[in-house]
């Protein structure tokens, strides 16, 4: 060991609060880029996992017409090593279904028989039984066995086969060229297209979707040629759906060693690599195993295995881990700067007295680095230990939770070490260090000897600050004129306002790292702000109850055209929106005899409906309610009404430009698309009993009268938020029925006329909905003129501020609710309400029981509903906000463990350099209380210098860190439209109280070793 | 009249078996308008001697009575304030504040003491110590003399009771030595300011009145060479 090297070991251990700081520096840079690192690659691994249980481990598929051909290239290639494994998917014909089947299973039963390890390369299991092991055997999906006649393992499935063929679509004529479309835009992307030319005639293969002229926009329907009838007997069930078995054309049935005559069509070949880093490399080697055939890779898994990264999520993944990994570093950077640049200039007499003795700038500069590399040898490991440490402590708290939130909760969440990412940590933080030390060492090395020796501090004033005292030299001018801190902090301050305005650093180094700990603070508590945010519209508002049943019947002359359909077929309307209350349904003229309609018919045609429906879902909630484990809270009807409202009593939304759901009228009124609820008697009288009226004046049939909720939750043009929709009380129109020569109109959507004759203004455009076989029916516009309407007056006793328990979240735009009791004699002109009934379930549960809730209203409406059910679904309430309530806990643990981080690295970065700016200048201080500096006034001094670093700090650390926030709010905004850009002026307060308390225990405990220090010894610091 | 008292003075640094006796029971006084020289080897205790009579250090025990008031039977704020009033320090090393220029370090115990800075005593001293046309200098503008003749102007500036030089030429060559305690005699001769001067050169020593010689910590000589 050489005499620097000890000399240097020495300095260390004589000053271990420096140098634990220094090494607690460095091992917070390293665990926290450790910590980054290592969790973005446990994600890769846990999103890999997924991937491939979902998707299977093939990395390309190649596609060929000779199965043969195929499968000798592929022995080649694995013989090769160009490979590692290889799966085969075999066309085997497309199965004839009948039409019921068609909604279940899709246009047909497709066959593929399978070779090879399918059910890891294509992920391809059972979920029942096992996968098909001779021919004649066959896995089914999972919904075989309760659609239709149910299916179950040993069940024989007997099924016409043919092939598909193209038929011109009526009236054309010619072919098409048809390039491949991915099946799935995430999954798969093309390589080169695979084109096929399409005539009349032609055989389609599997790997053309379902042809239909109408719906694609091309030239040719299809239709499947039956050539015989094949018998399998079903060996299992899958539930899982594998891209292998997902295709336009149906569900597959998947079967093996099929006699060569059954297979026909395309073949494919599944194949996985070993040691590719690049997707280029992919596709080289498909290119060079299988020239000239079509493949496609599984990009998914290939961006999972590091292979491949892009794409919209990942692009704000990446740039909110950029920006988080750049204050990283800069706070590293930092952190580690001022250690060491503190530690060299505290030891300038040393290296003087070095360089006297005869050190040479190299030795000098060596010992700089030895300092160095013993903090990093120490501190990076130790680091590197910490952050591993830290990931798995907190994916073993969070793990599950975070496997639910990402979607791969069968995976799970575990920590997963890469060695590159160990090593970048590492050498980042080594970087770091060095870079530290560079300009320390290089400081050091150019140590005046003789400056050194004399301690002579002089060197502290700047160039300018010479000037400055220069001209500061009248007589009669003398500690004059200083300003406020010589009147607030007298001598003291005077002094402090002197040193800053000559001293060659003025503090730099605490306002810099004041400015940082601002702007780090300030990007976790930005972090934080805006993820936040995004879990909170994640939430959304919730319904009473922990589960709900939807429902809603088909009208009985159409099966599909709803309100939106009708917006947009009102084309020029700005701002327009159907009503559902259009469904041609409930249209009196469908009856035979020819008697002119008229509009008092058709409102008493839909009234009478609307009746039998609620009777209907009046049964089922009695049904409903004997669910084991539900609870039930209530039920409700509603539907959308097209109001006109008197303009005393809408809200300003509605006087807004840009309103979403209407707005002033030609006559001054207002156009409204609200809706109305009919709540359940029991749960209505609660509500008016409520609000003070009497239940008993709301249950008259001649009058009917509602509820008005005040509010709506909506988008004002640039952020959601709670609306004024309705502000008095007053009676409305409900626009009931239209009648257009003769026939029922299908209903209003409500639109804005720029041309109109007073100039403008919004008005209810009625439409008509014709069915129309070819093309699936379209929607024609009215003049509003040509149109004779029935309206219902409704009027609003009392407006409520929020909306009542049972009538959950807030509407879109004007609610009213009225008593069930309403429901027998009056509609309003709604077709087809919805239902919604409330359960609440026992905790945890409330999935299955919503389950057990649906099954039981299909039986029922199956069994006793004369109606068609268009819509019949759950909403798991419970389940949504345990979800929500997860998903926050993990954003707040991550953001606080941030936080928590970033705090300490900023913390100890004022600490290192306030403290050791001033035991730097403890010299200085000795002196001036050698000629009678008192301890009040040097307490003036610091403080008032401390006020002028941190007002230096603080500025540019606040400007800085709004700029950092808004960087954070680019990336997240990228992912989610219309979160509004905020100042967390929450965390803007707390990095402000933090950075002052950890200045103020700097500047404590640095005036404590200043005055601890023996006056007497400080002067004498000036030898070495 | 004595202007200092010194008696039973003892300094005793750290404890137990390490406990250095740095100064042991001295005792002496100094008259008004008096040059006392105070000599004696390496680590004699004259620097610790120099400090207690400052009153920047507390002494273990005895006394230090400046112009009949005890100075250690003051609190730290009231010895800041005598130490800016009635002592004026010179060290070896000028001890200069590196920001403030020429006229600043000369008359900053008096803006400590809030007062107003007496001009004709700033520009008598400037001329006295040859300072002139240097005034808005900083220390690092100037050469070992100048700072020390500056830091020699900072003791004279409020007229102390005593000035306490340490070693004042020890870090200066023989001409700006001789120069510098030529000015301590001045200002002994001209002011009638009572001075104190720590210092291992004999030939300098010969420059005062009376000559007190510490070793370990103990007075070993006291002798009067002058008057």
């Amino acid at each position: 060991m050489n005499a620097m090297t000890t000399f240097t070991i020495k300095s260390l251990r004589a000053n271990k609060v420096r140098t634990l700081v220094t090494i607690a520096g460095v091992v917070l840079a390293a665990a926290l880029l450790t910590a980054v690192l290592t969790s973005y690659t446990s994600l890769q691994a846990m999103l890999y996992e997924a991937e491939t249980r979902m998707a299977g481990t093939w990395m390309a598929e190649v596609q060929a017409d000779d199965f043969d051909g195929l499968a000798a290239q592929a022995q080649e290639a694995e013989a090769a090593g160009q490979i590692a494994d290889v799966a085969y998917l075999r066309d085997a014909g497309f199965g004839e279904l009948a039409e019921e089947q068609q909604n279940y299973f899709g246009p047909y039963l497709r066959l593929a028989d399978f070779s090879g390890d399918i059910e890891t390369l294509c992920s391809l299991r059972p979920s029942e039984g096992r996968l098909p092991e001779k021919a004649g055997e066959i896995m089914l999906f999972d919904t075989w066995r309760t659609a239709g006649d149910g299916m179950e393992v040993g069940d024989t499935l007997t099924v016409p086969v043919g092939e598909r063929v193209a038929v011109l679509a009526p009236g054309r004529t010619g072919s098409m060229v048809h390039g491949e479309v991915p099946a799935n835009g995430g999954f798969v992307g093309g390589m080169e297209a695979a084109e096929d030319e399409i005539a009349e005639g032609t055989v389609l293969d599997s790997s053309i979707g379902y042809l239909d002229a109408a719906l694609d926009g091309g030239i040719f329907n299809e239709e499947l040629r039956v050539t015989g009838e094949r018998t399998y007997t079903v060996v299992g069930f899958y539930d899982n759906i594998p891209y292998v078995a997902s295709h336009g054309f149906g569900m597959t049935a998947f079967t093996c060693d099929s006699p060569d005559d059954e297979l026909t069509g395309l073949n494919r070949a599944y194949v996985t690599m070993a040691g590719v880093d690049s997707t280029a490399a992919v596709e080289q080697r498909i290119e060079e195993a299988f020239p000239d055939r079509y493949a496609e890779l599984h990009l998914g898994l290939l961006r999972y295995m590091g292979v491949r990264t892009d794409g919209a999520i990942w692009d704000t993944f990446f740039s909110i881990a950029a920006v988080l990994a750049v204050v990283i570093i800069v706070a590293c950077v930092s952190l580690i700067y001022n250690a060491f640049a503190i530690s060299v200039a505290e030891r300038t007499g040393q290296f003087g007295l070095l360089a006297s003795v005869g050190a040479s700038r190299r030795q000098l500069r060596r010992a700089v680095a030895l300092e160095a590399f013993i903090v990093a040898a120490i501190g990076v490991p130790l680091g590197l230990a910490v952050g591993i440490g830290g990931c798995a402590a907190t994916f073993a708290a969070l793990g599950p939770s975070l496997a639910t939130i990402f979607g791969a909760a069968e995976v799970g969440f575990n920590l997963s070490v890469a060695p590159w990412a160990l090593a970048v940590a590492a050498g980042l933080t080594a970087a770091t260090v060095l870079f530290s030390v560079f300009v320390p060492a290089w400081r050091a090395s150019r140590v005046n000897v003789i400056d050194a020796l004399r301690g002579n501090q002089s060197a502290r004033a700047s160039k300018r600050g010479a000037a400055r005292a220069a001209r500061a030299a009248n007589p009669a001018k003398l500690w004059r004129g200083r300003g406020i801190a010589g009147r607030v902090f007298g001598v003291g301050g005077l002094l402090a306002r002197i040193n800053e305005k000559r001293g060659a650093s003025k503090g730099m180094a605490a306002s810099v790292s004041l400015a940082l700990a601002i702007v780090l603070l300030m990007t976790a508590g930005s972090l934080s702000t805006f993820l936040g945010t995004l879990t909170k519209v994640a939430g959304g508002p919730a319904d009473a109850g922990d589960v709900g049943v939807v429902a809603m019947f088909a009208g009985d002359t159409t099966s599909s055209g709803d309100g939106a359909e009708g917006a947009d077929a009102a084309g020029n309307a700005i701002g327009a929106e159907g009503a559902d209350a259009g469904a041609a349904g409930a249209n009196p003229a469908a009856s035979a005899d020819n008697e002119p309609l008229t509009l008092e018919a058709v409102v008493a045609a839909r009234d009478a409906r609307f009746a039998e429906e609620v009777a209907v879902y009046g049964k089922a909630w009695e049904v409903l309610k004997t669910t084991p484990d539900a609870e039930p809270v209530g039920w409700r009807l509603d539907g959308g009404v097209p109001l006109i409202v008197p303009e005393a009593m809408v809200g300003d939304a509605f006087k807004a430009d840009g309103a979403l759901h209407g707005g002033r009228m030609a006559d001054g009124s207002f156009a409204v698309m609200g809706s109305v609820v009919y709540l359940e008697d029991a749960a209505f009288d609660r509500c008016v009993a409520d609000a003070g009226l009497n239940p008993a004046d709301f249950h008259d049939p001649a009058t009917p009268r509602a509820l008005g909720v005040g509010k709506a939750y909506g988008n004002n043009g640039a952020v959601y938020e709670l609306l004024d929709v309705l502000t008095a009380t007053g009676t409305v129109q409900a626009l009931t029925a239209g009648l257009y020569e003769g026939e029922a109109v299908s209903g209003f959507a409500v639109a804005y006329e720029s041309d109109g004759a007073n100039g403008g203004g919004f008005e209810f455009v009625p439409y008509v909905f014709e069915a129309d076989g070819a093309d699936g029916g379209m929607t024609s516009n009215l003049d509003p003129a040509d149109v004779e309407t029935a309206t219902t007056p409704v009027e609003v006793v009392a407006v409520l501020d929020e909306a009542p328990e049972l009538v959950g979240m807030y509407g879109e735009s004007v609610q009213l609710i009225v008593p069930m009791s309403l429901a027998a004699t009056h509609s309003l002109g709604i077709v087809d309400p919805t239902f919604r009934a409330s359960f609440d379930a026992p905790e945890g549960r409330s999935g299955e029981v919503g389950d057990d809730l649906v099954d039981a209203a299909g039986t029922f409406f199956h069994d006793e509903a004369p109606f068609e059910v268009a819509f019949l679904a759950m909403n798991d309430y419970a389940g949504d906000a345990a979800s929500n309530q997860t998903l926050a806990m993990v954003v707040n643990v991550f953001c606080l463990l941030f936080t928590v981080i970033l705090a300490l690295i900023a913390m100890a970065n004022v600490f290192n350099t306030v403290t050791n700016g001033l035991i730097l200048r403890r010299r200085e201080f000795a002196v001036m209380r050698s000629v009678g500096l008192s301890n009040r006034q040097f307490r003036a001094m610091i403080v008032d210098e401390c006020v002028a670093w941190c007002a230096r700090g603080l500025v540019p650390g606040v400007l800085l860190s709004l700029a950092v926030s808004w960087l954070l709010w680019s990336a997240v905004s990228g992912s989610l439209s219309g979160l509004p850009f905020a100042v967390p002026w929450a965390y803007v307060a707390l990095a402000f109280a933090m950075t002052a308390v950890a200045v103020g225990i700097s500047v404590a405990y640095g005036m404590h070793r200043c005055k601890a220090d023996n006056v007497v010894e400080a002067l004498r610091m000036d030898s070495v | 009249m004595d202007m200092l008292t010194v008696s039973h003075l003892t300094k005793i640094y750290g404890e137990g078996a390490t406990a250095t006796r740095a100064l042991d029971d001295v005792s002496f006084t100094v008259q008004e308008g008096e040059f006392v020289a105070i000599v004696g080897s390496s680590g004699s205790g004259k620097s610790t001697l120099l400090h207690l009579i400052g009153g920047v250090d507390r002494p273990t025990s005895g006394h230090v009575l400046l112009n009949g008031i005890d100075v250690y039977a003051r609190s730290d704020e009231e010895l800041a304030v005598f130490r800016r009033r009635e002592v004026g320090l010179v060290y070896q090393f000028y001890n200069l504040v590196p920001v403030l220029n020429v006229v600043e370090n000369m008359t900053l115990p008096v803006a400590l003491d809030g007062r107003v800075v007496n001009q004709d005593r700033l520009g008598g001293l400037l001329d006295r110590l040859g300072l002139r046309g240097r005034e808005g200098h900083l220390p690092r503008q100037l050469s070992g003399g100048q700072q020390q003749r500056v830091a020699i102007g900072r003791a004279l500036m409020n007229a102390p009771a005593v000035v306490l030089a340490d070693e004042p030429t020890g870090n200066l060559d023989t001409a700006n030595s001789r120069e510098i305690m030529q000015l301590l005699r001045d200002s002994n001769r001209d002011f009638g300011q009572t001075m104190v001067v720590i210092t291992h050169d004999e030939e300098i020593a010969l420059a005062a009145d009376r000559i007190i010689a510490v070793e370990d910590g103990r007075i070993v000589r006291d002798e009067r060479i002058r008057r």
